[in-house]
């Protein structure tokens, strides 16, 4: 009996012992349990810049984001808005936004300019992240750091360039640190330019002279000159001015087209630095969207910019386009002649020489070099099938640069609204067309969500 | 000395009892029944019927007092059982006052029970982990039973739960059938993480939903309840405080929804079916101009603004048809939507096993024109067992939703405004009419045209094993197993695209499928044990789950032709974007729960939780409650100076929870694939940036209760207030642009505050045995307050949020009304600068909480005919139907008739500002102030509805035997009392398609 029972007793303990073990065992917690990987779709970014071909990819997206969709920043919009802001385009869209710039009634909370404001700094952002990236990066080589480095910082005072002309006085982001940017103040406007044109000589010391790529897609030191010699010109830095310019005209590389419809095609040797397409059977978003085959239902080009060129002037019959519906006639900006297909045949321009010749003339000007100045503004003009332009005197010849720079660059990054305000002209011109015109137009409003968010920014007179 | 010396003597005795009984498991049990049973007297059987004061009552449990045998009676209440002849006999069921009858020899026992209103306290309350009678739980847990659910016609558990627990808010968010509701408990917790409970079925939580990528709002997103089909739901507890909460740690800070399927039925095999149909519709329009009145407006615009008409500004007074005229509330929402819903189950099963095994299948159209559905089908099993000595139990319960709904690409709702003067919709072959050359008209019917399907395929499977090797000692297991599947399709033929735009657009599809599935294991260690006069239990387990979630989104466009655009192949350019998250979820819990006399109650639970959505640094944290409770009622001193109070409890409780609804992956600074490759070259940009101290929200209740009983429970109230601060916020903290990124994730320092009091009364008016009447209603006062941001005014939030105040706020401009004048919109310049500039005019504070929310059902019996009515109300501020256009009166819209009310020469008083059209006018302007800023774009929003009307009628046993069968009537939404002039107060800020009004029929037989 007693055997029975202990042999029993012993049963019992095991069964509830090992109970107990098996209850703990899945009681106990498991730190290793919720550490995960990252997702498989994702990047982390601290991997991105131990390896070329990420750290390429890195700045490559930044051109892709520019190109990429129907209109952004550095695609489209910045023509399209500062065209209808100015005296180059008519609105017939009844989008509310796009009715705000025409009218210069800008609010805002407008999304256009939101999208101006914050695209360029998603950019710089992207642009310092992979700067610093590099800067303790192993395991690239030094070629591959240089060229994307002095990539990133072409991109970061191009973008600053745009942002700055857009609003006037904004601030410098030189790094990622978002605490720090979130208090950003504005800089004054000179001191804006100082540091993009440091920023552009850092990078021409950077880069090579040749394209890292086909085509001429990718930023070289020409590109970084191009845009040194526009930012020395808006600066009032005559003799910096001419010397970029010189470096630019001076290549071979880079000659005028005979033809002008060839400016603005892919192989043209006019082309210092375009973007590539991306979205297929779209060549660009300003032929997509200008060409017109009947009444406008978006926008045409007013009447004023048609009549400021001569009759026989090579420009107007081929980078002006026309359509007659009913009576009316209504004319369109006709640079790019492709509206969809899939032959990619045109880039999208962004700096060309012919710029380069208009810079170096107006420097030359200011130089007291009036031959040399006639010199480069026949250069565009003979291109056009245009008489010489003679003339003794500054002013004249100063207001046939001007004329000249209306007519070449007319409906193209915004160079007409940018020239109307550099020159002080802004006021006199524009008062006279637009009915809503006020001088505080001048600047652009900082987007409302900036100015909630940030509360060491203001808004600029006006708004 | 002699008590302490018998009292340590009887401590002794029964843990040498405890003890024993240890050793002396199983085999010793069976031995003795074997023993007593020879030594019984002969057995004789006993049956008989048992009836109520209605009739007979089947599903009683009678069992032999004393002995392990028993019985439960069928469907007409009859049983038989067999017994010895001195047995006792103890016939029990919930409501009812036990019967306990001694055999006496006799072999025909009929029984009539007794309804016993303070049975209510003996209802057992699903708290989760742990059950617990109503009586003695000492946390604020709300409940509705089956018996409310099935008297609405609805398909979503959420819209049943409107307006019948206090301090549960639920608002509709679109009345398209599938679509989603907002929940909230006790009050908005946190700043931008979800405010949504802890849904759990069975135990297992519901996965979050997995929401459509391609961007259809028209169903918002909407409800993972969708996936549990009505019929199947016993009931449904809402933890709220910290006491019933924290034991669910980091996912208790919002509340917890729990959900309990039926279980089989114990007795014999019964047959359930339910046929239900109906028709529903909107019920409130809202009063537009006619096509004279637009015109007029229009014209007066013009005038107003010195501006000539012209064929490019004024396209709907020179090229369409001026009187043409297009009733479009009629045309886009006014169809009637057909419900059909049918129920069948099957359930059984003896004492030691039973099952249950349903399915149904609902089909609701809409009110749009044209062709479109939403249809679910649902099975639904459990299955329970328990051993013949009761120490095994298994219960295994599986569900599976398979929701289809064809619908179209956008809320038509939204399109209501269209000018009254627009074209026909067809032209005569058919075909969309797009307008007069230069006239566009952009045609509503072109939304119906995008074609969206979208099906979700739910499963929600639990397994929970126990075993209870000791007395008092119970180890369980509970795995749990859900799947959710998502395929969703859009696609924008060529003929829905206005021919103006096809130079853009081309025909193109969208398609999505997400695929989640996630798997639970809980084991638990369970001891209960009387100790004297007091009982404990304590419960100890831990948690692992794990959820992976897939998917991929494609674009595609470039089709060969617009007949294959559902074929991603045919496609000639297409674009994907993959998701993929891993998410991970382990803790460990626990609760102590000591009883002493049923009159002093302390229950403490625990929770301490790792999650992988948090940052390295911060993976792990603690949660605790505390929660006591005195049943005074229970004292004798309090029984007998107060004789007619039946039930008296005073509780609180203080604990910490957690809120970890935010998302996966979001400390991580990541990088993604670009969309386009540029030169063939695939770029990569940033996503987000890194945070690795990226913890959760943490939310600390406290509640203080009492809950009063009188008159033999006849009268039930529930006084309780409640306070939570909820801190540590976890946001997306806006950034500005110059950082490149729109916001960062991270933990703000500020501290929201809920409180308010809730109070639930349920009351038997009158208790006949013919007649009875019941009132339950619920009443809340919220407030919320953000006590506390330190650096507010430096920070993001500077416009957006004030201290003290809700979060629920809008900064507006004071609205000072129309300039007599200038017959503009005026405004309050606060900082006296002559501007009405943002931010420093905006001074006028709106919150838009609602002040108390609350509902009152009322139920009455009547022989064999039931009538349940149920009203909610609420009282809220909304937006003006006057500004839902988002465009000044003038422009082209349609406006709704107030806008008659205009100026029109100085002078005049009016309430609407005089019309316009030009974007640059002053009047536009003002109105575009008011439309973003002013405080006149709110109105008040309050209303009552009578939410349920139900009418049973049990047809008689004469005429139909042994099938019992209920005829019932229905509605929802019936009739709605409020001032508000838009389409529904419900669903008041944007122009959606409001709750529908729906009226069914059925019948219900059980055989």
């Amino acid at each position: 009996m007693n055997n029975i029972i202990i042999k029993y007793l012993e049963i019992i303990n095991l069964r509830t012992y090992l109970f107990y073990l098996f209850g703990l065992m899945l009681i106990v917690s498991c730190e290793d349990f919720v550490e995960i990987e990252a997702p498989k779709t994702e990047l982390v970014g601290s991997a991105v810049f131990t390896d070329e071909q990420t750290a390429e990819a890195a700045l490559i997206g930044i051109y892709s984001q520019m190109t990429e969709g129907f209109g952004g920043f550095a695609n489209y919009k910045t023509t399209l808005l500062t065209g209808l802001y100015a005296d180059e385009l008519d609105n017939f869209s009844t989008s509310a936004t796009q009715v705000e710039f025409y009218e210069n009634a800008l609010n805002s909370n407008n999304v256009d300019i939101a999208n101006l404001w914050n695209e360029p700094y998603n950019y710089i952002y992207q642009a310092n992240a992979i700067i610093e990236g590099l800067s303790t990066a192993e395991g690239i080589s030094a070629n591959s750091k240089d060229q994307l480095i002095g990539e990133s910082l072409f991109i970061r005072a191009f973008c600053h360039f745009y942002l700055v002309n857009f609003f006037g006085d904004v601030p410098y982001i030189t790094s990622t640190d978002y605490l720090e940017n979130s208090k950003a103040s504005r800089l004054p406007i000179a001191e804006v330019y100082n540091l993009l044109i440091d920023d552009l000589q850092d990078a021409a010391s950077h880069l090579t002279e040749s394209y890292v790529s086909d085509g001429r897609v990718r930023p070289n030191r020409y590109v970084v000159e191009a845009l040194l010699a526009r930012a020395y010109l808006y600066n009032g830095d005559w003799i910096n001015a001419e010397n970029a310019a010189n470096t630019l005209i001076e290549a071979s590389q880079y000659q005028l087209e005979a033809d002008v419809n060839q400016v603005f095609l892919t192989g043209s040797s006019e082309a210092i630095w375009q973007l590539y397409p991306v979205i297929s059977g779209l060549n660009t978003v300003e032929g997509f969207s200008f060409i017109l085959n009947g009444a406008p239902y978006n926008v045409a080009l007013r009447n004023l910019i048609v009549e400021a060129f001569e009759e026989n002037d090579q420009r107007l019959s081929s980078w002006i386009g026309s359509v007659t519906s009913g009576s009316d006639i209504f004319y369109y900006p006709n640079k790019y002649k492709i509206y969809f297909s899939n032959n990619l045949s045109e880039y999208y321009m962004v700096l060309r020489v012919a710029e380069q010749y208009l810079i170096r003339a107006e420097a030359r000007i200011h130089l007291n070099n009036l031959d040399g100045a006639l010199e480069d503004l026949n250069m565009i003009r003979n291109r056009a099938d245009l008489d010489n332009f003679t003339s003794t005197s500054n002013e004249l010849v100063l207001e046939a640069v001007y004329k000249e720079r209306q007519r070449e660059l007319f409906a193209e990054w915004g160079h007409r609204w940018f020239d109307l305000k550099r020159t002080g002209k802004a006021d006199e011109v524009l008062s006279l067309v637009k009915s809503g015109w006020q001088s505080t137009d001048k600047r652009f409003p900082i987007p409302q969500t900036e100015l909630q968010i940030n509360p060491n920014i203001t808004q600029n007179p006006g708004y | 000395m002699k008590k302490i010396k018998i009292i340590k003597a009887f401590s002794i005795f029964v843990y040498a009892l405890i003890f024993g009984s240890c050793f002396c498991s199983t085999a010793a049990l069976a031995n003795n029944t074997s023993i007593v049973t020879k030594i019984q007297q002969q057995t004789l059987q006993v049956s008989g019927t048992i009836t109520d004061a209605n009739g007979a009552l089947p599903g009683v449990s009678i069992i032999v007092k004393g002995k392990s045998s028993g019985t439960v009676s069928g469907l007409n209440g009859k049983y038989t059982i067999e017994v010895a002849s001195n047995d006792i006999l103890v016939f029990s069921f919930l409501g009812y006052k036990s019967a306990i009858i001694p055999v006496e020899g006799r072999s025909q026992i009929d029984v009539q029970l007794q309804e016993d209103m303070t049975a209510l306290q003996e209802v057992q309350i699903n708290a989760g982990y742990y059950s617990v009678k109503d009586s003695e739980r000492t946390g604020s847990i709300s409940k509705i039973t089956s018996a409310v659910i099935e008297k609405q016609p609805v398909s979503n558990a959420l819209a049943t739960m409107q307006g019948r627990m206090a301090g549960v808010y639920i608002t509709q968010s679109t009345g398209v059938p599938g679509g989603s509701f907002e929940v909230q408990i006790r009050g908005q917790n946190s700043i931008a993480s979800g405010n949504a409970p802890l849904y759990i079925v069975n135990g297992v939580p519901l996965n979050k939903n997995v929401s459509s990528s391609i961007g259809n709002l028209i169903v918002r997103g909407g409800n993972p309840l969708n996936g549990v089909d009505l019929s199947d739901i016993e009931s449904i507890e809402v933890l709220k405080d910290a006491d019933a909460t924290a034991i669910y740690g980091s996912r208790g800070a919002n509340g917890v929804v729990l959900i309990t399927t039926k279980k089989g039925f114990v007795g014999s095999t019964r047959y359930d079916v339910d046929v239900q149909s109906g028709i529903s519709n909107v019920a409130n329009k809202m009063d537009l101009l006619n096509s004279e009145q637009y015109i007029m407006m229009r014209e007066e615009a013009f005038a107003n603004d010195g501006v000539v008409p012209t064929a490019s500004n004024a396209r709907d007074l020179l090229l369409w048809d001026t009187n043409r005229y297009t009733d479009w509330q009629e045309k886009l929402i006014g169809g009637s939507a057909y419900l059909t819903n049918v129920q069948a189950s099957v359930s059984g099963g003896s004492e030691l096993t039973s099952f249950r095994l349903g399915g149904g299948l609902r089909k609701e159209t809409t009110v749009y024109p044209g062709d479109f559905k939403y249809q679910k089908a649902s099975g639904h099993i459990q299955l329970n067992h328990v051993s013949k000595d009761k120490r095994f139990r298994m219960t295994f319960s599986g569900n599976y939703v398979s929701e289809v709904n064809k619908l179209f690409s956008q809320d038509l709702t939204s399109l209501i405004l269209l000018p009254p003067v627009a074209p026909e919709v067809y032209n005569i072959d058919g075909s969309l009419n797009w307008g007069p050359a230069g006239g566009s008209f952009n045609n509503p019917y072109s939304v119906i045209e995008k074609d969206y399907k979208v099906r979700t395929n739910n499963l929600v499977s639990n397994t929970n094993v126990s075993y209870e090797p000791i007395k008092g000692l119970i180890a369980k297991v509970g795995v749990g197993y859900t799947t959710t599947q998502v395929e969703e399709i859009q696609t924008t033929p060529t003929n829905a695209i206005n021919p103006s735009l096809l130079a853009f657009l081309n025909a193109a599809s969208y398609f999505n499928h997400n695929s989640l599935r996630s798997w639970l294991l809980e084991p638990q260690l369970e001891y209960k044990q009387d100790f004297g006069a007091g009982s404990l239990n304590i419960l100890f387990g831990s948690t692992f789950q794990q959820q992976i979630t897939e998917g991929q989104t494609t674009y595609a466009t470039n089709f060969s032709s617009d007949l294959l655009l559902e074929d991603v192949g045919a496609a000639g350019i297409t674009r994907s974007n993959s998701l993929f998250i891993d998410y991970r979820y382990q803790a460990i819990f626990g609760r102590i729960n000591y009883n002493y006399k049923s009159k002093y109650l302390v229950n403490i639970t625990g929770r301490r939780d790792g999650s992988s959505r948090f940052g390295p640094d911060k993976r792990f944290a603690g949660f605790g409650a505390i929660g006591m409770a005195w049943i005074f009622s229970n004292e004798n001193f309090i029984a007998q100076s107060i004789p007619f109070l039946s039930f008296g409890k005073l509780r609180g409780s203080y604990g910490t929870t957690g809120n970890d609804q935010i998302g996966d992956y979001r400390y991580l600074d990541s990088y993604s694939a670009t969309l386009y490759p540029y030169q063939s070259i695939l770029g990569l940009h940033p996503t987000r940036l890194f945070n690795p101290l990226y913890g959760w929200e943490t939310n600390k209740k406290l509640e203080a209760a009492l809950e009063l009983g009188l008159f033999k429970d006849r009268l039930r109230l529930s006084t309780t207030w409640y306070a939570n601060r909820s801190s540590n916020q976890l946001v997306g903290y806006p950034l500005p642009g110059t950082t490149g990124f729109s916001s960062i994730q991270s933990n703000l320092s500020a501290k929201i505050e809920n409180t308010g009091f809730e109070f639930e009364l349920h009351t038997v008016n009158v208790s006949t045995d013919s007649f009875r009447w019941m009132t339950d209603a619920n009443l809340t006062f919220s407030k919320n307050e953000l006590m506390e941001y330190p650096n507010l005014e430096n920070s993001s939030y500077a416009q957006q949020y004030e201290v003290g105040k809700s979060l629920s706020l809008i900064r507006s401009f004071h609205a000072l009304g129309v300039n007599p004048q200038t017959g503009v919109f005026e405004f309050e310049d606060v900082n006296g600068d002559e501007v009405i500039s943002y931010p420093n005019d905006l001074q006028s504070l709106v919150e838009l909480d609602p002040e108390f929310y609350g509902g009152i059902g009322n139920a009455l019996t009547y022989k064999g005919l039931k009538l349940d009515v149920f009203v909610q109300f609420v009282k809220q501020k909304g937006y003006n139907p006057l500004y839902l256009l988002g465009s000044a009166p003038g422009r082209m819209g349609n406006q709704p008739i107030q806008v008659l009310d205009r100026w029109q020469h100085p002078g005049d008083v009016a309430s609407v500002q005089q019309f316009t059209q030009r974007t640059t006018s002053d009047a536009y302007k003002a109105f575009n102030n008011s439309l973003f800023y002013g405080d006149n774009r709110f109105t008040d929003a309050s209303f009552i509805r009578l939410k349920t009307v139900s009418l049973t009628y049990q047809i008689p046993k004469e005429i139909l035997g042994n099938l019992s069968s209920e005829v019932y009537l229905q509605g929802q939404n019936l009739l709605t009392i409020t001032g508000y002039d838009g389409l529904d107060p419900e669903t008041n800020s944007s122009l959606r398609l409001p709750p529908l009004r729906m009226i069914t029929a059925g019948i219900r037989l059980t055989f």
